[in-house]
Formats: C-alpha cells, structure tokens, sequence
C-alpha cells in the first residue's frame, strides 16, 4: 500500500483532461470540528477514551457496530480525527516508553530542563562553529594558488562572467542591473539544442524575474541574459532550466539580489 | 484549486531530479545493471516527498541547496522500496508502465532495489560537506529509525495477508499506515527539512503528529482512489483488492456485511492472487457500495486531514509568512483534488 504515483501531466494537459465526475460529498473542507479534539498545551490527548468529549462520545465505540454503514459524514470526520489521535498518542507514548528504557542515565542532572536546552544549544553552536572553521581553513589551503579575486557587481551595469557546475557546462552570465547581484548556474552538462528559464521566484510578494534568455553566440559559447528589474526585491530568485523542445529539466538557475 | 502546491511540486521536483541524476551510474556501467537502476527514478511522479522536505527546510529559513541532498536520498529510497514493493505485491503497472520486475525479471528488479537503497545513502554522507557533520549525523540517525518503521510496517500488511487476517480494527490499520507509510512519505521529510532549517533545535513530536495525520489522509485517498480513478492513476484499478490489501474499506465491509456475505468475503480475500477473478473482485467492491464503506472511508481521511491542519497552525503557524509554509498546508488539501 505504499503510495502510488504516476507521470505528471503538463499543466496544458492537465487542464485539458475532464475532471472525474463524482457526487459532491457532504463536506467539501476538511476542518469542521477538530477543535474538541485539539490537544493539551501538555501533549496529552483531550480525546483519550477516558475523558470523552461531547463529540467522541458520538463517535461509534465498537469497530464491529454496523451504524457505520448509515452514518452520516459528519459522525465520520469526528471518528477519523479520534482514531488518529489515538493511533499516534499511542505510538508516541510508546517510543517514549522505549526511549526511557533504553537511555543511560545523564552523569550530571541538570538543574532545570531550560539550562539543559541553553547547554546543549549552547554545545552545537560550539560544534557548528568548530565544523566551518575548519572546513573554511581547509579550502583555503586548498585554493590558496588558485585564488582568484572575484569580479565585483556591487556598483555595476553590466557584468559579464562565467559560471557553471564545477564539472559543468561553460556558461557567459549578462547580467543587466542596478543591485548587487550574485548569479548561480548549475548546469551539469550542455545538451546542444535551445535552452529556456522557466521564470524566477523570489521572495513572497516579489515579482518573477521574466527577462531570462539563453543565446548561442558563435566562437563565445552559451551566452545567459538577465535583466534584473530596477524594483526587484532583495532576496534570492529561482528557476529551472529546461531543454526547450522537450521542457526536460536540465539544470537550475539562482539569482541572489541584495547581496 | 490553487495552482501553488502542483506548481512547487514542479519545481522543486525538477531540481531533485536533477540532483538524483548526478548520483545514478552512467552509461559506463553494464547495461544489466544500470537499465533496471535508473528506470523507476526517470518514470517521473509527484514528488511529493522531495518537496516536504525542502519546502519545510525553506520555512525555517534554509536554503534550498542546503535541503536538496536529503530530498535526492528521500526519492532515491522511495525508488528502491517500490522495486520491492511491486515484487512483494505481485504489481503489474507502475506510473502507468509495466513494472520493473515484468520489465527485467524479479532477479534484475531486486538487485536494482538493494542498490537504489545503497545509493541513498551517497547524499547522506555528502551532507557532510554541505550542512555539517552535527546536522548530516542527525538526518542519518532519522533515517536508520525511518528505514526500520517502514519495514516493520511493511511486515505487518505481509503478514495480514500471509495469514489472511480480516479480524483487524481501524486502529490495526493505522498502525500500519504509520509505518509503512508515513514514516517515508511524510513524516522524515518533514523532520529532515526542519532539522536543516532549526539547526537540528526544534521539538520532533508536534512534526510526527502532522507528519502521520496529513500521510494517513493521503494514503486512505490514495486507498480510495485504487477503487474510483479513471485511466489517469498510475496503478491497476481495483488492484489492491486483486492483491488482497487490507485497507480502511475492507476492514469496514467486513465487520458490516451479513454473516453470508462475510464467509463469503472471507473465501474470497483467501484466494492466491492469481485465482482472485473479475467477478470476485466486482462483488467485493460492490459490497463495500452497499455497505458504505467508501463514505466510511472517506470521513475518516477528512477527519485526518483536519486534524493535520490544526496541527499545522500549532507547528508552522507560527512562522513567517511564506509560500513554502503556505505549501505545507495547502497540500493536506490538495489530497483530495489531485486525479493521480
């Protein structure tokens, strides 16, 4: 019974497609009456069957109790949000049980259970902090012959670099701006027809970025052209390149404004 | 119906598969090997678990990059175990597609399956470099315990029909669904992102609660579906009653219908697949018709999926306005609308 899943339709195809005719159910939204069933601010479940609510009390008892058959939908909706509750109250509690049985003793109590979190936040930030220091001194030996001073694009109109996947395919990035702009190009490999950008999103609120064009200049490669419009927001912007022809992705794009 | 949830799925859909791509064998390997193992990750689908997982990382403020190795790992293993899950069902169709093991033979299938599963472990391990070894050891730790609850959940609906167990209760089934399904489709992806985006800080139970509420509610649809889609789902219809599935309406029908007609049912579900006919399969379902089963069912998944909404304004309600937070609730909607 794992879930099942099929080829996606395109958008156009979708549309196309009759819907299935079915009857109307009796409720067409999902949330009517959960709130009797809502939880304690202490986890506990306020719908355990030893404290039943006005709605889970009208909620069938016995499994076996044919009433199913004629219930109406609404005695249903309570049933399920009962059921899985109970299911998952059930499970929680006994991988808790598990989880106590199972766990050493701390060598030290903590005072309270708030220095407990501050400590061990406090020790995974140290452990964070320790892991990117030495990750950042590692690639700058690493690099340190190779190191080359970026092109900034804090001040200017047009810039022109290239950029592409480690292991990718070479791209030249215009980009047309008046921000800060910091371009990403993951494109492992180039398929040799015509490239297109489905737009790039940004931010919530924020207008797509819709002038994103690939061209093929002779004796320069794959050329990408980006006008960033003046009112663009800050924020970072994303898009998937795909094979024209085929709609196939083949790569994303990522625009960081404001950096 | 909102266009974002499908739009997302697109999205962020294209970009693990891209990451997935990186990780399968090219075309240096053998042909016996490498055919069978990039077939069901190129058959396309929703991508439903990919996009919980970086839209949840997303939420808390992540970046995409950072949540895109675990989403490849979640799809790489979600491929390799419907391998095994279509041998152990004796399925024929997959995405619409005769399935890996009617393609290549079970032999081939299984050995593409162990390796799918092997090869999800290869963005696991390349966290490292990308989140950090705190956080990368952390998703690795969910994933062992995501692994072992799907298999046992796995092992109970085998064992059911093994045994040709119908004394079962909605609970029993619940139960199963938890494990053989939620732990993968929704609750590890859900965990994963907000450990990504929390820094590994945040309280895993009110994640599980929504997890399971929202995955059981797609799973009771994705039940239901098998009985009423039209030639746009993937799968045989009426398939789980051909392969003897133990779903919500099965259990309801039994314990509703005449003691006749339960003796009957009874003989029925205890046949081998292959003597389980048309017309038993025809009679099955139009006994859960008669019995209710079907609207049974289906206030039930939307019970479920209320209950997942109030979970979501407990969880997520709480973050800033985003379309990825927005997309984490509209999908336990969008459940019910979608044709596949």
């Amino acid at each position: 019974m794992t879930i099942s899943e099929t080829a996606p339709d395109s958008p156009s195809k979708q549309e196309s497609q009759d819907r299935l005719h079915r009857v109307d159910p009796v409720r067409s939204a999902p949330v009517r009456n959960h709130v009797p069933f809502r939880r304690r601010d202490n986890g506990e479940a306020a719908r355990s069957t030893d404290q039943p609510t006005a709605a889970h009390q009208a909620t069938p008892k016995a499994p076996a109790d044919a009433q199913h058959e004629k219930a109406p939908q609404a005695e249903n909706l309570d049933y399920g949000i009962a059921l899985g509750y109970r299911v998952i109250d059930d499970q929680i509690a006994k991988a808790k049980n598990l989880a106590s049985q199972w766990s050493r003793p701390k060598e030290t109590a903590p005072s309270s259970d708030e220095w407990s979190n501050l400590a061990n936040r406090m020790l995974n930030a140290y452990r964070d902090l320790g892991s990117v220091t030495i990750d950042a001194v590692e690639k700058l030996v690493r690099n340190a012959p190779h190191a080359a001073v970026p092109e900034s694009n804090s001040q200017t109109n047009q810039m022109n670099h290239s950029s592409g996947a480690p292991s990718g395919a070479a791209v030249v990035v215009k980009l047309r701006t008046s921000q800060p702009v910091e371009s990403i190009v993951s494109l492992p490999k180039d398929p040799g027809g015509e490239l297109a950008v489905v737009a790039l999103h940004g931010p919530v609120g924020s207008d797509p970025i819709q002038s994103v064009e690939f061209v093929r200049e002779v004796g320069r490669g794959l050329t990408l052209q980006i006008d960033v419009p003046n009112t663009a927001g800050h924020g970072t912007y994303s898009g998937v390149i795909v094979e024209a022809q085929s709609n196939e992705p083949i790569g994303t794009l990522c625009l960081r404004i404001g950096v | 119906m909102s266009a974002m949830v499908p739009d997302l799925l697109r999205e962020y859909g294209a970009m693990t598969r891209e990451r997935v791509e990186s990780y399968l064998p090219d075309e240096g390997w053998q042909p016996y090997f490498r055919d069978p193992l990039v077939d069901y990750p190129r058959r396309g689908g929703k991508m439903m678990r990919p996009g919980l997982c970086i839209a949840t990382a997303r939420a808390y403020g992540a970046s995409i990059e950072d949540a895109l190795g675990s989403a490849a790992a979640i799809e790489l293993l979600h491929n390799a175990l419907l391998i095994h899950d279509d041998i152990q069902d004796g399925s024929e169709e997959r995405r619409g597609i005769p399935t890996l093991h009617e393609l290549h033979g079970i032999p081939l299938a299984i050995n593409a399956g162990d390796t799918l599963a092997m090869l999800s472990l290869r963005p696991l391990i390349d966290n490292v470099d990308i989140i950090g070894p705190r956080l990368a050891s952390s998703i690795m730790e969910q994933s062992q315990h995501m692994a072992m609850a799907s298999a046992e959940g796995q092992a109970m609906e085998l064992g059911w029909i093994r045994d040709q167990r119908l004394d079962l209760q909605d609970e029993d089934y619940l139960e199963m669904v938890l494990k053989k399904t939620c732990w993968l489709a929704t609750i590890f992806p859900v965990l994963v992102g907000a450990i990504i985006g929390t820094r590994d800080n945040t309280d895993f139970e009110p994640l599980i609660r929504y997890g399971f509420l929202f995955g059981a509610a797609f799973q009771i649809q994705d039940d239901l579906m098998n009985l009423e889609a039209d030639d746009r789902y993937g799968k045989e219809i009426n398939g789980d009653i051909y392969e003897g599935k133990r779903t919500l309406m099965l259990l309801h029908v039994c314990r509703s219908c005449s003691e006749e007609e339960r003796r009957a049912l009874i003989e029925i579900m205890a046949l081998p697949r292959e003597e389980r006919d048309d017309d038993h399969v025809t009679w099955v379902r139009s006994l859960m018709e008669t019995y209710g089963s079907l609207t049974h069912a289906r206030g039930v998944a939307h019970g479920l999926a209320g209950a997942a909404l109030a979970e979501w304004a407990q969880t997520f309600g709480q973050l800033p306005v985003s379309r990825d937070r927005d997309f984490l609730k509209e999908i336990v909607t969008w459940v019910f609308q979608r044709t596949s």
